[in-house]
């Protein structure tokens, strides 16, 4: 027996479990097509949740989202949370039909890894220590109704903000994308 | 073309299965890719010239969406490697120690390695399907394969 046989004997014992989700697929799907109906104006709105206050020098700004988007500054008592609704670093090109996206000094094609049900993530550290997460997604067919999401988080501290997307009067937004994402993360926001 | 995504699942959702629990090292965030593939085929509208090139594409989507959930923060806790082998129906031992040997690679290699020996694809097909350049897939499969040796000895053949 050769060494491809052997392998491949060995990982035959790998099976997916056998009964594929087809419901929740088609449930998926139907509210998919829903959506492309139903679409709304999307407005640029903004939430902000911050969770926990560690005291500091006033002034200092604590961190920073990437591209200067979102700010936490020491203020006496406590910190503020400012994000600049009205001047926002895009997280993405949209370039010959093409999605790029291009925090963190990337170039990367993600056309094909976004979609209104499904999230294109992306995690990194920065020189400070904090995490940045990344979330992006379709809120319709086409490439530029995208919407997106940034959290970010360190020993003391964790908030994000959300732009392009609606909020529900619950506090979810509109976005399949995000709204799975979340689930499927715990994320707590 | 396009296929019945139900036809492709009962097809592929083994492969695809495989190829992702590669990347992530556990069968839940595993089953999870292997799913997703089957949803984005299933929502898309993009047509393929024939059925390798919709197999490479669901191998390439579950391997990427495995990479996702492995960066993920927020990923939830899940059956450590030795206990969900436990619960695997090796025919033998020496399968048994290949697959732990395998697992034991970096991902980069065992990703590489499994692609290669499991789904039969040439060192420019990889190249594709994971966005590297060939020259990368030939210094990752070579690495890969001293490690296996190292560690297998005889029961891994000389290449």
């Amino acid at each position: 027996m050769n060494n491809r046989e052997k392998y491949k004997r060995a990982f035959s014992v790998l099976h997916a479990s056998q009964e594929t989700d087809w419901e929740a697929i088609m449930k998926t799907s139907r509210e998919h097509n829903m959506r492309k109906t139903g679409t709304k104006l999307l407005l640029a709105a903004v939430l902000v949740s911050l969770l926990a206050i560690t005291a500091s020098a006033a002034g200092v700004r604590l961190m920073q989202g990437w591209g200067g988007n979102m700010e936490v500054l020491s203020v006496e008592g406590g910190m503020e949370v400012h994000v600049h609704t009205d001047n926002l670093t895009e997280p993405v090109e949209i370039r010959d039909g093409r999605m790029w996206f291009v925090v963190n000094g990337e170039n990367r094609d993600i056309t094909d890894e976004i979609s209104q049900t499904e999230a294109f993530t992306y995690t990194f550290m920065d020189e400070q220590g904090i995490t940045h997460y990344w979330v992006l997604g379709l809120n319709g067919e086409e490439l530029e109704n995208y919407g997106y999401a940034e959290y970010l988080k360190s020993d003391t501290w964790q908030g994000g903000y959300s732009a392009r997307v609606n909020d529900n009067p619950d506090g979810t937004t509109d976005a399949v994308w995000l709204e799975r994402w979340k689930q499927e993360n715990n994320c707590p926001w | 073309m396009r296929l019945e995504t139900q036809a492709l699942a009962e097809q592929y959702r083994d492969r695809l299965f495989a190829a992702a629990f590669q990347v992530c090292g556990n069968a839940a965030d595993a089953e999870d890719a292997a799913q997703e593939a089957l949803l984005r085929y299933h929502l898309s509208d993009k047509e393929f010239e024939n059925q390798e090139h919709i197999r490479a594409w669901l191998l390439r989507v579950a391997v990427n969406w495995a990479k996702n959930i492995s960066r993920s923060f927020w990923r939830r806790n899940t059956l450590p490697l030795e206990e969900y082998m436990e619960t695997l129906e090796f025919d033998c031992q020496e399968s048994r120690e290949i697959f732990r040997e395998v697992m034991a690679l970096p991902e980069k290699y065992r990703l590489v390695i499994h692609l290669y020996y499991y789904e039969d694809y040439s060192v420019e097909e990889i190249g594709r399907i994971l966005g590297i350049r060939v020259s990368n897939v030939k210094v990752r499969l070579s690495r890969g394969r001293q490690m296996l040796k190292a560690t297998l000895q005889e029961v891994w053949d000389d290449e």
